[in-house]
């Protein structure tokens, strides 16, 4: 018998309490005796000596002490180890990871040599069928459990590793589930480089290892804080015992950069390498000598750019005026009906026609504002200091010659005036925003502030949600991406071979299956996305096994079960209980016949 | 009270007298053998005639064969003085049936069997000293009303001097006769001078210890108060299963000694365990012992 959950014995400690508290509950006798001498000469009596206080011992405290060792060991999960009769059915789980592709010596790789098992454990099983399953992060049936030997090793044969992750135990149970379930086998072999963590223990382990590898671990670029360009970090280790002189290439597409290190063996070395003309965005890592596990030695990275504003211009743009709005987000020049992020006034009056957030300058707009003429301006006073198109903003520093006199205007929120008049107002209606500003800009000293790009910036992302293209920068083999929304949905995916991939209407997501660049393009443009190898199939394989496995190797024409029984002990506690307080209640309401 | 005794006791009871070991010489005619001759059936003795003799009692045989005129004596049979000491100190109200009630059934029926032997039967209940109601003894069946009537207006009270009581007893009465002493004996060292001087004065004695079947084999374990019944003393005590064991050893003991003790001075001991009836203890225990015939 084995305890699940060992630790609830810990509650045991509450007989204690239960002890103390019939103890303390218990009253001296008092016995009138004829012969009180007899007794005082036992204080000397060694036996005497020897009594101690004792806990009386009574049917309910016998009772309580029950059902509290019932409960403890209910909730210690008891269960007892049963051999199953035999099935004569074999589940062989092949590890399918990238890491099984590794070469080992004489030239096979670790699948190889796992498919070699296989088909020993096949021919060696006396049932006649065996199912078969390639487990990793996106594990698949081989063969069913129903399939002949024949078939099942025919499948073992046409498999191959693929380049997802490592498959968790989670997975496997999943997968076994597919097949009839755990418990339906006889025999489940796991075939793998690696033990699974924390494997059940019906789970018999079998670990090939062996090969050469060094590998790229990290690999990351980001905009350089500080300067022009960007920064490429990266790490390599060498999983060997040996001292190894490699070499890294790093390539943006236009340029590239290599330095050749050398490598201690178990050791890992990380470098910073600067890029600072780079107008690339996909990065792609090279670790040179092959080794035995090539798929680690390449990375790939996709560095995301802000996306172009699609600005659609009305009026003469002053130049002061798209300097600070490229200033403050790339910005393209769009038509009306060209779906335009936002849309700039300059001087004139908005059409009816124009949807969407609205910077109007120096113009009007039908229904929320109406100038008249120029009058004398003056210094600037914030209405709202604390506004968020403030933010940064110095408004003493601004000068007003001329402000346009206002002769209608909608309600809204009035940030800065100019001797009494409007000159900033933020009109919030609910399914758009219009920001104004009264003035002509060429009539005041904004465009040669330094607050002027400030508020601009401000008012653009007041106005401005940017959506984002791409939640990646990049990702693993067997990783979902998601397609995105309505607004921005990509539409045609690159596989880095140069094919298209096969998108249906309403999917969501896309499985990259290899590493490499992948381009994602939508209406918006084009954004790369970096497929790697999962990093932890690069992880020293250490030819150990968990202890379970040895157990479960030698597991003959049975398998053992573990069923538990806390059911049966949680019943006897509950019914111990009852009891107790049947005796309880029997004990106060029926009076004791008086002698 | 419960009744002591009734009509059915008293008939298992029929046949039975006293017997003593010696002549006792009593005041008045009975049926125990005196130390003086006198009219019986029973012959004890020759001697020479002299003047004055009844004729009846000249033996004319010996005179025709010896030619000598000698008169025959006979064993004087005179009445037994019975003292009932009976022990109704408080620890003799402990126990059910109370050791005193047993005590007192018993007594009645030893002054019944007195009195019906034409015996003279006195009750002197005691505790610390012998009981204002005590009844000096006197013949008759109307003394059994008396001595009834004494045995049930005593109470278990008071604590227990052995001694004291004979003391008192000595000097109440100044004619030897049989002390039956009726008591647990439940003392530490309080009866051997009295019951010393009781032999001392030639009263042929007989000793039954009334005890309840708890304080044989008491049981009960744990921390108890233990209070004694009369000194009102009180300990406390952690009773286990090896100090009851204990206790029976040491009780054991104390009932050796004062069996040996009573021994020693010709006095017979009966246990009267109040589980068990007086009639056994009076037919099998007292006439096995040979103080009934």
């Amino acid at each position: 018998m084995t305890l699940l959950n060992p630790t609830a014995l810990y509650l045991a400690l509450l007989a204690g309490w239960i002890l103390l508290l019939a103890l303390l509950r218990t009253k001296e006798r008092r016995r009138e005796v004829a012969a009180l001498f007899l007794w005082e000469r036992l204080r000397e009596d060694p036996r005497t000596k020897a009594a101690r206080r004792r806990i009386p011992i009574d049917l309910l405290l016998v009772l309580q002490i029950a059902a509290l060792v019932a409960l403890v060991l209910a909730l210690a999960g008891p269960a007892v180890r049963t051999r199953t009769p035999t099935l004569a059915e074999l589940a062989i789980v092949l590890d399918g990871s990238a890491s099984m592709r590794t070469t080992i010596e004489g030239g096979t790789t670790r699948y190889d040599e796992a498919i070699g098992n296989a088909e020993g454990l096949i021919l060696e099983h006396p049932g006649p069928r065996a199912a078969i399953i390639q487990l990793s992060s996106r594990s698949v049936v081989l063969s069913d459990r129903e399939d002949s030997r024949a078939d099942a090793r025919a499948a073992l044969a046409r498999s191959t590793p693929t380049s997802f992750a490592d498959g968790s135990v989670a997975d496997l149970l999943g997968v076994l589930e597919s097949v009839g379930g755990a418990s339906s086998f006889e025999r489940v072999v796991y075939l793998s480089d690696r033990p699974l963590p924390e494997p059940p223990e019906w789970l018999e382990t079998r670990l090939f290892s062996g090969g050469r590898n060094w590998s790229i671990d990290a690999f990351s670029a980001r905009e350089n804080p500080t300067g022009p360009g960007v920064l490429v970090f990266l790490r390599v280790s060498n999983h060997t015992s040996e001292s190894v002189e490699v070499t890294v290439r790093v390539d943006d597409g236009l340029t590239d950069v290599s330095l050749t290190v050398p490598l201690q063996p178990e050791a890992s070395e990380t470098y910073v390498l600067p890029f600072p003309t780079t107008r690339g965005t996909a990065f792609t890592a090279t670790l040179t000598p092959d080794d035995g596990f090539p798929d680690d030695n390449v990375r790939y990275f996709a560095l995301q750019r802000a996306i172009d504003l699609r600005v659609h211009w009305i009026g003469t743009p002053s130049r002061y005026l798209l300097a600070a709005v490229e200033a403050a987000v790339p910005v393209v020049g769009v038509g009306a009906d060209e779906g335009a992020d936002l849309t700039v006034v300059y001087g004139e009056s908005v059409p009816d026609s124009i949807g969407g957030n609205v910077l109007v300058i120096h113009g009007e707009m039908s229904g929320i504002v109406r100038i008249g003429p120029e009058a004398v301006g003056g210094g600037v006073i914030a209405l709202q200091p604390d506004h968020p198109l403030l933010v940064g903003v110095r408004p003493e520093n601004l000068r007003i010659a001329s402000v346009p006199s206002i002769e209608s205007i909608a309600d809204g929120a009035v940030v800065l005036a100019a001797e009494e008049t409007p000159l900033l107002v933020e009109f919030d209606r609910e399914d758009r925003t219009i920001t104004f500003l009264a003035a002509d800009l060429v009539s005041t000293n904004l465009p040669i502030t330094v607050d002027f790009p400030i508020l601009v910036a401000n008012i653009v992302a007041r106005l401005v949600r940017l959506p984002a293209p791409l939640s990646h920068s990049w990702t693993v083999v067997g990783e979902p991406v998601p397609l995105g929304e309505a607004e921005e949905r990509i539409a045609s995916v690159i596989h880095p071979t140069g094919a298209e991939v096969e998108l249906a209407e309403d999917q969501l997501t896309f499985l990259p299956t290899a590493p490499g660049q992948y381009r994602l393009t939508s209406d918006r443009g084009t954004y790369p996305l970096g497929v790697n190898v999962s990093p932890t199939e690069s992880a020293t394989v250490e030819p150990s096994l968990p202890p379970s496995s040895s157990e479960a190797a030698d597991g003959g024409a049975a398998r053992a079960v573990l069923r538990p029984f806390w059911r049966a002990l949680a019943g006897i506690a509950v019914l111990l209980l009852l009891l107790e307080a049947i005796v309880h209640a029997g004990v106060v309401l029926i009076p004791r016949k008086v002698r | 009270m419960r009744q002591l005794i009734d009509d059915a006791f008293l008939r298992q009871l029929s046949r039975l007298r006293f017997i003593t070991k010696g002549r006792r010489q009593g005041h008045l005619s009975g049926t125990h053998a005196s130390p003086r001759a006198g009219v019986s059936l029973e012959f004890a003795d020759y001697r020479p005639y002299t003047p004055g003799d009844d004729f009846r009692y000249v033996d004319w045989n010996v005179y025709g064969r010896l030619d000598r005129i000698l008169v025959k004596r006979f064993v004087h049979e005179s009445d037994l003085p019975i003292y009932l000491l009976v022990d109704f100190s408080a620890s003799m109200g402990i126990g059910s049936p109370p050791k005193a009630f047993y005590a007192a059934r018993l007594a009645a029926a030893l002054a019944y069997l007195g009195l019906r032997g034409l015996d003279r039967v006195g009750a002197y209940p005691f505790n610390d000293r012998v009981s204002p109601s005590a009844v000096p003894p006197r013949h008759g069946m109307r003394q059994m009303s008396h001595i009834l009537r004494a045995l049930l207006d005593a109470n278990a009270e008071g604590e227990t001097s052995i001694d004291r009581a004979v003391d008192e007893l000595l000097t109440r009465t100044r004619e030897c006769g049989l002390v039956i002493l009726i008591s647990d004996f439940l003392t530490d060292n309080g009866y051997r001078e009295g019951i010393a001087r009781l032999c001392h004065r030639g009263d042929e004695g007989i000793a039954i210890q009334v005890l309840d079947p708890a304080e044989l084999h008491p049981t009960g374990t744990g921390t108890t108060e233990l209070i004694d019944v009369e000194s009102k003393r009180q300990t406390v005590l952690t009773v286990g299963r090896s100090t009851l064991a204990a206790y029976e050893t040491r009780f054991r003991q104390h009932q050796a000694a004062l069996r040996a003790f009573l021994l020693e001075r010709g006095i017979p001991y009966f246990l009267g365990a109040t589980d068990r009836p007086v009639v056994r203890l009076i037919h099998e225990d007292l006439r096995r012992g040979g103080v009934l015939k």
